[in-house]
C-alpha cells in the first residue's frame, strides 16, 4: 500500500520537507472567495530541496511536487477530507461483483505536445507500465489486484481487479499519473532506465506545462493554455531548488518565496510580518514511537500498554508542535471521517496505571529508579532519524516521560536511509524509534498491520485485526466497510503495536496575496489544481 | 576550507646552544601567544571538569524553560528544548576539542609514518609516497570528506578518521625533512649500528626533533578540525544529536537566530575563540621556534 | 623545463586515475544503496530490479572498468535521482561555481597581496598587527555562520542584498547577478583571504632579507621602490604557488557556501547527491572538480617553473 515516511526518503532535510508538506488554506487567503476578480499573471515561486526529476515514476517530495503539476491521475482529491474526485477521469463505476470498474474519460484534454489524450494512454500506462515487472515502479504495491485494463471507446476504459478493491479510485490518484503513449509506445524496457529523452522535455497534460530547467536554479513551468480545465490564471510556477531550509525561511520572509512548509519552531519569527499568512493543514499522516513487537520487552503487550499511558502527548504538542497537531490513539486518522474510530483506548497519560502495567510484567523497580526483571535493567534504545528538531524534541520528551516510570531511555540519531533499511529489514534490530507514516486517503492499513506484511516495521500481528482488515480491504459497501475498519482501530489500540503520539497537519507559510489556494487540502493535492491559483495585486 | 592544510612549519636547522630555551624566553615575552595559551588550558580544563562544572545535566529537558535568556538560574540561558546552554557548552566542549585533538593525534601518527617511511627508504617510496601527499594537497578533499560521511555515516570515529586521514600531510612533510636532515648524524648511525630498526629510529630519535615543528603544525591543526567538524555540523554531517558538539548546536541554533540569536552566538563564539587561540598559539610558538622569522 | 612539463603532466594524470579509483571506491564500499532504493513502497522486487538494471550488482571491477570506459568517451552516465545525464547537469552548475569562485579569488588577491605587503614593509608595526588580527580573525570564523549572519544584516535587516540564489526571477542581468555574487564572494573569500595575506607576508619578508634587495637599498635606492620593485615581484612567485593549493579549499568550500545562499553551483549539488546517494553524480563531481583543480595546479606549477627556472631544476 501506500505509505511513505515522508514520501521521499532522502535526506534529512528533504524530510523536513516532506515531513511539513501540506498547505492549506482553503483560500483563507481569498477571504470570503469572489470578494475581487481573479487578476491573470505573475508566477508562484516555491522552494524544492534538490534538483527534480522530471520523471513522474520515482518517489521523493521534490520530484512529487513539480509532477503533479506537469501529469494528471485518473482521479484526484479534494476538500473536504481529501475526498476522490475525478480528474482525467469525469466519472466511474463498479460492477455488481466489485471486479470491474469502468471509467469515462473527459474530452477535449491534450497533452502538452497538442496531441490528444485518449483511452490508450490509459490502458498503456497501466498494461505497459504498471503492470509490467521489467520497469520500475514505486507504487506497483497499491495496484496488486488489478490485473489489466481494456479500451472500451475512446473515452471509457475498463479496469479489472482479482478481488474486489474499494481502494482502487483512491490509489488511482496516488502518485500514479497516465502518460503519454505515443511518446513512449516505441521505448524498450531499457529505455525507461534511461528516460533522458523524455527528462529534457516531459510531455503531461497538467495545467503547466514544462518551460526551462535551470539546474541548481529553477525549474519553470509556463501556462498550458489549452489545459481542459480552462487556462490558468498565472503565467508561470517556478520551483526553486534551495537545499538549505533557513535560506528558504529567509527569502519567504523577504517576499522572494510565495510558500513554504514550515517547522513548527519558526512560526514565531513570522508574528507581525503581513506578508506571510500560516495555515496548518490536516494531512492523512501520523506520528508514532515505533516499538519492536516481536523483541523483548515489547513482545510482552502489557510493557506496550505502559510505554503509552507514559508518553505525555499533550506536552509533546504544546511543546514540539507549537499546539498544531491532535492526539493520536489509532492509525486512522480524522481525516478520513467515515473510518476514523474516536472511541478507542486511548492512553491519556496515567502513570500510576503505567506502572502498575510493569509491576504486572515483572519489571520492578530497583537500584536507581530503573526497572529490572530478572536481573536485567529495563533500558530502551530509541531512534530518530537525525536533522529534524521536531522529532529530536520529540524524542527527548518520550525519554524524560519514560524515566518517570523507571525505564532508561538512550536516544540515538542517525541517517534517516539507514534508519528505512533498519525498519524495513525482517527481523529488525530497532527497538524503539519515532517515525510515521502518511498515506494515500484510504483506510486499508493491512500492509501495516496485517501479520508479516511489508510495511508491518512493529512485527505486530494479531489475527483478529488480520481478518478485519482483508475482509476492509474486499468490502464495496461503505457503511459495512466503515464498521470492519473501526473495530480494527478497538483492536490495534488495546494491542498498542506502537505508542501512538499525534495526527499531524502540515504547516505552510504563504504568501498574503495568494489566491485560488486551498487551505485545507495540502500542497500535494492543492498543486494538481495550480490553474485556479493566482496573485492578488 | 583549510588553514592547516597549507600551513607549514619550517624550522631552520638547530643551531648550538639550548634552543629549547631561548624559544621559551622568546614565547614568554610574545603576550598574545601566551595569553592564547593560558586561555586554552582554561577552556580544556573546563571541558574536562564538565561534570562538577555544569549546573545542569547537558540533556535534562523542561520544556516550559524554552529559550530563556540569561538569568542566575541559567547563567547563558536555555535552548529550544529548556537544556542549559552553559551545561550544553561545556559538555559540547568535551566533544568539539575531543574530535580536534583525536584528530590531529590521528593526523601526526599517519604524517609521521608517511613522512618516516618516505625519509628512509629513499627512491622510489619517497617519490611515491611525496606525490601522494602533494597529491592530497590538489584535490577538492572536502568533498570526499562530504561523500565519505553521507555514505558511512557521521558517527564520531568517522568525522574523527576523516578530518585526521585529510590533514596528515603537514606533518609528513615535516618528519620527511627531520629524517632527511638526521639520517646521517652520528646519534641515528649509532642506533642503526646497534641495530635498531628504522621504527625505533623513527620514533625514538628522529621524531623528537620534530616535535617543535610537529606542535606548531598540530596547534593549528586543531583548531582546523574544531572548525571542520562545524562545517560538516551546518551540513549534517558533523557529531549527531543529542550529544552536543559546539558545531552541532551553532548549526541547530540558526534555526532560531530569528526569535533567539544568543542561541547561534554562544557556541559560534566558542567556535570562533578557541580557534583564534589554537591559531594565535600555534603562531606564537612558530615564532619562538623560528626566530628568523617568516 | 620540456621534462619537467613531461613529469609534471605526468603526474597529473596519475593522480586523476587514482582520484577516479578512491571516488568509485568509496561508493562502491558504501552500506545501503542510492535513495532510490530507500523508497519504503518500493517492493524487494522492485529494488532488486532497479538495483539490475543500474548495474549494481556486478562485480567490483566489471562495474569500475564499464564506468572508466564511459568516462574516457565523456559519458559520466545518469543521474539516479534527476534521470538526466550527469554530464549536462554539471555543465550547467559548474560554470556558476567557476564565477563564485573567481570572484573570491579576485577579491582575496586584490585585498591580500597589498595588505600583506604593507604588513610586511612595517613589520611590528601596529598596521601589521592590525592585519595579523583580522586575518586571524578571517582564519576562525565558522563559514556557515558568518553567512547567515551577512544575511540577516544585509537582507533582512537593511534589505540592501538577496539573501540567496544567483539571479532574480526573469531578470539575471549583469547587475542583478553582481549583487546576488556579493554575500557568498564574501563568504568563501574570508578565509582564504586570511591565508593568502599571512603568506603574501612572510613571502615578502624572505625576499626583503634578500641580498639583492639589502644591495638595492646600499645603493640607496629608497625604501618604497626597494619593497614594490624589487622585492614585490620576487615574493609574488611564492603567493602563485599558495594560489594554487588554494584552489581545491575554494572548491570544497564551496560546499558550504554555495547551501547558504543557494548558489546553483556544483558545491550544492556534491552535497545534495552525497545525501540522495546518487552514485554516478557523487562520482562525476568528484571526477570533474578533480580534474579542474589538478590542471589548474599543473599550470600554476608550470607558470611558477617558467617564471623561476630553478624549480625545474630543483624539482619541487
Amino acid at each position: 500500500m501506500s505509505g511513505t515516511p515522508v514520501s521521499s526518503g532522502l535526506s534529512r532535510r528533504s524530510l523536513l520537507a516532506g515531513l511539513a508538506s501540506a498547505p492549506v488554506m482553503t483560500s483563507i487567503l481569498g477571504g470570503p472567495a469572489g470578494a475581487q476578480a481573479p487578476v491573470a499573471g505573475g508566477a508562484f515561486t516555491i522552494p524544492v530541496i534538490s534538483n527534480p526529476a522530471l520523471w513522474p515514476l520515482i518517489g521523493g517530495v521534490q520530484n512529487v511536487m513539480v509532477n503533479r503539476v506537469l501529469f494528471n491521475s485518473l482521479t484526484s482529491y479534494d476538500d473536504p477530507n481529501q475526498k476522490v474526485v475525478g480528474d482525467l477521469a469525469e466519472k466511474w463505476s463498479v460492477s455488481e461483483d466489485g471486479l470491474t470498474w469502468t471509467f469515462s474519460l473527459y474530452p477535449n484534454v491534450t497533452w502538452h505536445d497538442g496531441k490528444p489524450f485518449t483511452a490508450d494512454d490509459v490502458v498503456f500506462t497501466i498494461t505497459k507500465i504498471w503492470l509490467n515487472p521489467k520497469i520500475s515502479f514505486p507504487q506497483r504495491s497499491n495496484f496488486a489486484t488489478l490485473t489489466g485494463a481494456e479500451k472500451v471507446d475512446e473515452r471509457t476504459v475498463k479496469l479489472v481487479t482479482n478481488v474486489p478493491t474499494p481502494a482502487l479510485p483512491v490509489m488511482l490518484g496516488y502518485l500514479a499519473p497516465i502518460l503519454p503513449a505515443h511518446v513512449f509506445s516505441s521505448w524498450s524496457n531499457e529505455d525507461f532506465t534511461r528516460p533522458t529523452a523524455f527528462t529534457k522535455s516531459p510531455v503531461g497534460t497538467g495545467p503547466f506545462k514544462f518551460g526551462e530547467f535551470t539546474p541548481g536554479s529553477s525549474v519553470r513551468l509556463v501556462r498550458n493554455d489549452a489545459y481542459f480545465r480552462g487556462k490558468p490564471l498565472l503565467d508561470a510556477l517556478v520551483f526553486k531548488i534551495m537545499p538549505d531550509v533557513e535560506q528558504q525561511f529567509a527569502q519567504l520572509q523577504s517576499g522572494q518565496l510565495d510558500w513554504m512548509i514550515i517547522e513548527p519552531y519558526q512560526i514565531d519569527a513570522l508574528k507581525g510580518n503581513a506578508r506571510i499568512k500560516v495555515n496548518d493543514v490536516k494531512s492523512n499522516m501520523y506520528f508514532y514511537v515505533g516499538l519492536n513487537d516481536a523483541m523483548p520487552p515489547f513482545d510482552d503487550k502489557r510493557v506496550r500498554q505502559a510505554l503509552s499511558y507514559a508518553v505525555d502527548r499533550q506536552a509533546i504538542i504544546d511543546g514540539a508542535l507549537a499546539g498544531r497537531a491532535d492526539i493520536a490513539a489509532s492509525p486512522i486518522t480524522p481525516v478520513l471521517a467515515d473510518f476514523h474510530n474516536d472511541k478507542v483506548e486511548s492512553y491519556a497519560i496515567d502513570l500510576k496505571k503505567a506502572g502498575d502495567l510493569l509491576d504486572q510484567a515483572g519489571w520492578k523497580v530497583g537500584a536507581g529508579g530503573i526497572r529490572a526483571k530478572d536481573g536485567k535493567p529495563l533500558k530502551i534504545t530509541l531512534d530518530v532519524d537525525a536533522g529534524n528538531t521536531t522529532r529530536e524534541q520529540i524524542a527527548l520528551i518520550v525519554q524524560d516521560n519514560w524515566k518517570k516510570i523507571g525505564v532508561d531511555t538512550t536516544i540515538k540519531t542517525g541517517d534517516f536511509g539507514a534508519f528505512v533499511q533498519r525498519m524495513r529489514a525482517k527481523p529488525s534490530d530497532l527497538q524503539a524509534f519515532i517515525c510515521w507514516w502518511i498515506t494515500a486517503p484510504d483506510p486499508d492499513i493491512i500492509s501495516y498491520y496485517g501479520t508479516d506484511k511489508t510495511l508491518n516495521i512493529f512485527a505486530y500481528s494479531n489475527p483478529a485485526v488480520d481478518k478485519l482488515l482483508d475482509e476492509g480491504r474486499k468490502t464495496i459497501d461503505l457503511a459495512q466497510r466503515a464498521k470492519l475498519y473501526k473495530d480494527a482501530q478497538v483492536l490495534i489500540a488495546q494491542d498498542a503495536p506502537c505508542v501512538f503520539l499525534y495526527y499531524a497537519r502540515e504547516i505552510e507559510s504563504v504568501s498574503a496575496n495568494l489566491r485560488g489556494w486551498s487551505p485545507t487540502l495540502g500542497y500535494r493535492y492543492a498543486l494538481g489544481q495550480a490553474e485556479k491559483i493566482w496573485k492578488a495585486k | 576550507m583549510s588553514a592547516s592544510a597549507i600551513e607549514e612549519a619550517p624550522l631552520p636547522p638547530s643551531s648550538g646552544r639550548s634552543p629549547g630555551s631561548r624559544a621559551w624566553v622568546r614565547f614568554r615575552n610574545n603576550r598574545i601567544a601566551v595569553l592564547a595559551l593560558v586561555l586554552l588550558a582554561l577552556i580544556n580544563i573546563a571541558a574536562v571538569l564538565a561534570p562538577v562544572l555544569s549546573p545542569y545535566p547537558p540533556n535534562a529537558v523542561s520544556l516550559r524553560e524554552r529559550l530563556q535568556p540569561p538569568s542566575v538560574k541559567h547563567p547563558l540561558g536555555t535552548d529550544e528544548n529548556g537544556r542549559d546552554m552553559l551545561s550544553r557548552l561545556l559538555y559540547g566542549a568535551r566533544i568539539s576539542l575531543a574530535v580536534g585533538i583525536a584528530a590531529v593525534v590521528f593526523a601526526v601518527f599517519l604524517g609521521a609514518l608517511v613522512g618516516g617511511a618516505a625519509g628512509f627508504v629513499e627512491g622510489m617510496t619517497d617519490s611515491v609516497l611525496m606525490r601522494v601527499t602533494d597529491g592530497m594537497l590538489s584535490v577538492p578533499i572536502f568533498f570526499f570528506m562530504i561523500t565519505t560521511l553521507a555514505l558511512f555515516g557521521a558517527t564520531l570515529t568517522n568525522i574523527i578518521l576523516v578530518i585526521g586521514v585529510t590533514s596528515w600531510m603537514s606533518v609528513a612533510r615535516i618528519v620527511r625533512g627531520e629524517v632527511l636532515r638526521n639520517r646521517e648524524m652520528p646519534f641515528v648511525e649509532a642506533a642503526r649500528s646497534l641495530g635498531a630498526g628504522p621504527f625505533h629510529i623513527l620514533f625514538r630519535h628522529v621524531l623528537p626533533q620534530s616535535w617543535p615543528a610537529i606542535i606548531v603544525s598540530a596547534t593549528l591543526g586543531i583548531g582546523w578540525a574544531i572548525l571542520m567538524e562545524s562545517s560538516l555540523s551546518f551540513l549534517g554531517l558533523g557529531v549527531q544529536p543529542p550529544d552536543s558538539s559546539w558545531g552541532n548546536m551553532l548549526s541547530k541554533a540558526r534555526g532560531y537566530m530569528w526569535n533567539a540569536p544568543l542561541l547561534a552566538f554562544i557556541p559560534g563564539f566558542a567556535i570562533f575563540l578557541t580557534v583564534l587561540l589554537c591559531n594565535w598559539l600555534g603562531d606564537g610558538l612558530r615564532d619562538a621556534l623560528d626566530p628568523t622569522g617568516t | 623545463m620540456a621534462r619537467y612539463l613531461i613529469r609534471r603532466t605526468g603526474e597529473a594524470a596519475v593522480l586523476i586515475l587514482v582520484v577516479s579509483f578512491v571516488a568509485f571506491l568509496l561508493v562502491y564500499m558504501a552500506p545501503g544503496g542510492p535513495a532510490v532504493l530507500l523508497d519504503p513502497n518500493m517492493t524487494p522486487e522492485d529494488a532488486a530490479l532497479m538495483k539490475n538494471l543500474m548495474g549494481l550488482d556486478e562485480p567490483f571491477h566489471v562495474q569500475y572498468w564499464r564506468w572508466l570506459a564511459a568516462i574516457a568517451q565523456g559519458d559520466l552516465g545518469l543521474s539516479l535521482s534527476v534521470r538526466l545525464p550527469v554530464y549536462d547537469i554539471i555543465r550547467q552548475q559548474l560554470p556558476n561555481t567557476m564565477v563564485l569562485a573567481a570572484a573570491s579569488l579576485v577579491v582575496a588577491v586584490t585585498i591580500s597581496v597589498p595588505l600583506g605587503v604593507i604588513a610586511a614593509a612595517k613589520r611590528n608595526s601596529i598596521v601589521d598587527q592590525a592585519v595579523a588580527l583580522l586575518s586571524s580573525f578571517g582564519l576562525a570564523v565558522p563559514a556557515f555562520w558568518f553567512g547567515l549572519l551577512l544575511v540577516i544584516a544585509f537582507s533582512l535587516k537593511l534589505e540592501w542584498l538577496p539573501a540567496g540564489g544567483m539571479a532574480t526571477d526573469g531578470d539575471g542581468s549583469f547587475w542583478d547577478v553582481a549583487r546576488h555574487l556579493v554575500l557568498p564572494t564574501l563568504v568563501l573569500a574570508t578565509s582564504n583571504m586570511a591565508q593568502l595575506t599571512r603568506h603574501t607576508r612572510s613571502a615578502m619578508l624572505t625576499v626583503l632579507r634578500e641580498d639583492y634587495v639589502r644591495t638595492a637599498r646600499a645603493k640607496g635606492v629608497s625604501e618604497t621602490v626597494a619593497i614594490y620593485r624589487h622585492a614585490l615581484r620576487n615574493a609574488l612567485v611564492p603567493v602563485l604557488s599558495v594560489i594554487g593549493l588554494l584552489l581545491p579549499q575554494l572548491f570544497g568550500g564551496a560546499a558550504v557556501t554555495e547551501t547558504v545562499f543557494s548558489w546553483p553551483g556544483i558545491g550544492q549539488l556534491a552535497v545534495r547527491a552525497a545525501f540522495e546517494r546518487d552514485y554516478p553524480m557523487i562520482m562525476g563531481v568528484a571526477m570533474v572538480t578533480s580534474v579542474i583543480v589538478i590542471l589548474a595546479s599543473l599550470m600554476v606549477d608550470l607558470l611558477y617553473a617558467w617564471i623561476d627556472p630553478r624549480i625545474s631544476v630543483a624539482g619541487r
